[in-house]
C-alpha cells in the first residue's frame, strides 16, 4: 500500500504552517520502543509508590505517593493516550477538568477546616453506640 | 483541515486519490457534514475528550468526598486501610498498566494496517480487563465474607451493631483484627530483632492469610508469612505502653485543626510507624465513623469497576469491527463464551453453585452458537476488517477510555491501599 509513505507525509505536512494536504488525520505513530519505555517506567514507578510506603517519612509519605501518581498519569496521558501529539485543545480540555477538580477539592477542604472546632465539640461526653460496647 | 475552507464538501473527496472505498470516491467512513476525514477525526477526538474531562469530573466528586473524610480522620483510614490487601492492589495496577500497553500498541497496529496484530492485541486487552475483574472479585468477596462489606452489611455500623449488640460486635472486631488485618508494613523487617510479645497470633494470622488469599499472588504467603511472625499484640509489646489509659477517649488525638490531624503525640511516640493502631487506641468519633471508609472505597472501586466493565464492551465491539464478516462468526460466541468461563470462575471465590447454572448455560449457548457459525464459515466471505490507517478512529478513542481507566485506577492504588 501506498499509505506508509502517505503517513510520513501527512505527519510532516502537519508541522508546515499552510502545507497543502489531502485532508487525511495527521496521525503519530507512536514507536514500540517507547510504549515499552513508558510500560517499563510505569511498572519501576508502581514498585517504587509500594516500596516507599515501608519507608517512615512522616507526612511526606502522601505527598511522595500522589507525586508518584501524577508522574504516572502524566506518562500514561502523554504517550498512551498520545496528548503529546495532539492537538493543544485537548490537553486544555484536560487541565481544566483537574483544575476545577483541584479547586472543588481544595475549597471543601478550607472549609471543613474552618468548621473544624464546632464539629469537635458535639462529641465530648456523649454516650455513642460504640461505647456501649466497653 | 488547511484545505477545508477551499474546498466545497465532496469536491475534495472526489479529487482525493486515497479513497479507496466505495466506487465513486465517496469515503464511507467520512460523515457528510465533515468536509474532510482530517476534520472528522480531530473533532472526534475533541468530543472524547471532553467527555473524558466530564468522566473525570465526576470521579473528581469522589476524590473529593474521599480527601475530606480522610482530613476529618486520619486515624481511620490508617486503621481501616489495613483490611485491604495492598499485593492484590500492586498486581491489579500490573495487570491494568500491561493492558493499557496492549490497548497503545492496538492503536499503532490499526495505524500501520496490521489487522490481524490489532484483532490479537484487542483480544488481549480484554483478558487484562477478566484479569483485573478476577483479582477485584477476589477482593470484594473477602471483603463480604470477612463482614467489612457496604452499607448495613459492614461490621463496624451502626445497624450491625445494634444488630448483634456490643458484646458480640467486640468479639467480631477482635477477631477481624487477628485473621483479616494486613500485616502491618514493614513491620516484619523493621522489628523482626526487636522482642515482641504476642507471637501467639501469628501461627493464625499465617494461616487465615494463607487461606483467604489461596494461590492468588504468588509470593504473598511468604511476605504474609514473614510479617507474621513479628505482628505484635498492642498492648504487651516491649516498650509500648497504653497511652490512652485513664484518659478519656477524646485525648487520643491531637485536635485536628491544630496540625493536620495525627495520633496524639503520646501514640506518635510510642509507635512512631502507626503500624499497630488497634481499634481500641481508636477515638470513639473515629470507632463510629470506620464504616464509611468502607463505603467510600466500594463507591470508589465499584465505580472504577463500571468503567472496566464498560470500556472492555467497547473494546469487544472494536474487536467486532477489526475482523471481516467470517472472522466477526468467531468473534461473537467466543466473546459471550468468555462471560461464561468469568463466572464459572466466580464459582472458584464465591462457592455460590448458581453460578454454575448461568455460567454454564452461557457457555453452553456460545458453544452451540460458534458450531453453527462454523458450518455456515465456508458461505461468508472472509473480507477485512474496518479499519485502517485512513480510519481508526473507534480504536483510538476507545483506547483512550481504557487508558483512562488506568489512569483512576493510578490514583485510588496508592490513595486507598497504601495509606502511610
Amino acid at each position: 500500500m501506498s499509505t506508509v509513505a502517505h503517513a510520513h507525509d501527512s505527519h510532516a505536512a502537519s508541522h508546515g504552517a499552510d502545507a497543502h494536504d489531502d485532508g487525511k488525520p495527521h496521525i503519530h505513530v507512536t514507536s514500540p520502543l517507547l510504549l515499552l519505555g513508558v510500560f517499563g517506567a510505569l511498572l519501576v514507578l508502581t514498585v517504587l509508590t509500594v516500596a516507599v510506603t515501608s519507608i517512615d517519612l512522616g507526612p511526606l509519605n502522601i505527598w511522595i505517593a500522589l507525586f508518584v501518581a501524577v508522574a504516572k498519569g502524566g506518562l500514561v496521558v502523554m504517550y498512551f493516550m498520545h496528548l503529546r501529539w495532539d492537538s493543544y485543545y485537548n490537553g486544555i480540555i484536560l487541565i481544566v477538568s483537574l483544575f476545577f477538580i483541584a479547586l472543588f477539592i481544595g475549597i471543601a477542604i478550607l472549609d471543613t477546616k474552618e468548621y473544624q472546632p464546632n464539629m469537635e465539640a458535639p462529641h465530648q461526653g456523649q454516650v455513642l453506640p460504640v461505647q456501649d460496647a466497653r | 483541515m488547511s484545505n477545508a475552507e477551499t474546498n466545497v464538501a465532496g469536491t475534495a473527496l472526489l479529487d482525493d486519490p486515497h479513497a479507496e472505498h466505495g466506487g465513486n470516491g465517496h469515503d464511507p467512513n467520512l460523515a457528510h457534514h465533515f468536509d474532510t476525514p482530517e476534520q472528522q477525526y480531530t473533532s472526534a477526538k475533541l468530543g472524547m475528550w471532553i467527555f473524558l474531562g466530564t468522566e473525570l469530573l465526576m470521579f473528581g466528586g469522589l476524590f473529593c468526598a474521599y480527601s475530606v473524610y480522610r482530613h476529618n480522620h486520619p486515624e481511620v483510614f490508617v486503621y481501616a486501610h489495613k483490611f485491604l490487601d495492598k499485593w492484590l492492589g500492586a498486581v491489579n495496577t500490573v495487570v491494568l498498566i500491561t493492558s493499557s500497553l496492549t490497548m497503545a500498541w492496538a492503536v499503532r497496529a490499526s495505524q500501520m494496517n496490521k489487522s490481524r496484530l490489532l484483532t490479537v492485541l484487542l483480544i488481549l486487552t480484554i483478558i487484562g480487563g477478566y484479569g483485573f475483574l478476577g483479582i477485584k472479585s477476589i477482593e470484594y468477596h473477602q471483603k463480604y465474607e470477612h463482614g467489612l462489606w457496604f452499607g448495613g452489611s459492614n461490621i463496624f455500623s451502626e445497624s450491625y451493631i445494634e444488630k448483634v449488640g456490643p458484646k458480640e460486635f467486640e468479639k467480631s472486631v477482635e477477631h477481624l483484627e487477628h485473621t483479616t488485618m494486613e500485616p502491618s508494613h514493614a513491620g516484619g523487617e523493621a522489628h523482626a530483632g526487636e522482642a515482641r510479645g504476642g507471637d501467639a497470633h501469628s501461627e493464625v494470622i499465617g494461616q487465615a492469610n494463607g487461606e483467604a488469599h489461596g494461590e492468588a499472588v504468588a509470593g504473598h504467603e511468604a511476605v504474609a508469612g514473614a510479617a507474621a511472625t513479628s505482628q505484635p499484640t498492642l498492648k504487651t509489646a516491649a516498650g509500648f505502653s497504653d497511652p490512652n489509659a485513664g484518659l478519656p477517649d477524646e485525648a487520643k488525638i491531637k485536635p485536628s485543626f491544630e496540625s493536620p490531624a495525627g495520633l496524639a503525640p503520646e501514640v506518635a511516640a510510642a509507635d512512631p510507624h502507626h503500624h499497630h493502631l488497634s481499634f481500641e487506641e481508636l477515638a470513639l468519633r473515629d470507632k463510629k465513623n470506620l464504616a464509611t471508609f468502607f463505603n467510600i472505597y466500594f463507591f470508589m472501586t465499584g465505580l472504577h469497576g463500571v468503567h472496566v466493565v464498560v470500556g472492555m464492551s467497547l473494546i469487544y465491539w472494536v474487536l467486532l469491527r477489526s475482523v471481516g464478516p467470517r472472522g466477526r462468526l468467531y468473534v461473537w460466541p467466543l466473546g459471550l463464551a468468555s462471560v461464561g468461563v468469568f463466572l464459572l470462575y466466580l464459582i472458584i471465590i464465591t462457592h455460590y453453585m448458581m453460578l454454575a447454572v448461568w455460567g454454564g448455560a452461557v457457555l453452553l449457548f456460545s458453544l452451540l452458537w460458534l458450531v453453527r457459525n462454523l458450518t455456515i464459515a465456508n458461505s461468508v466471505e472472509e473480507g477485512h476488517g474496518e479499519f485502517s490507517r485512513d480510519y481508526f478512529t473507534p480504536v483510538d478513542l476507545v483506547g483512550l477510555y481504557w487508558h483512562l481507566v488506568d489512569l483512576i485506577w493510578i490514583f485510588l492504588f496508592p490513595l486507598l491501599y497504601l495509606i502511610h
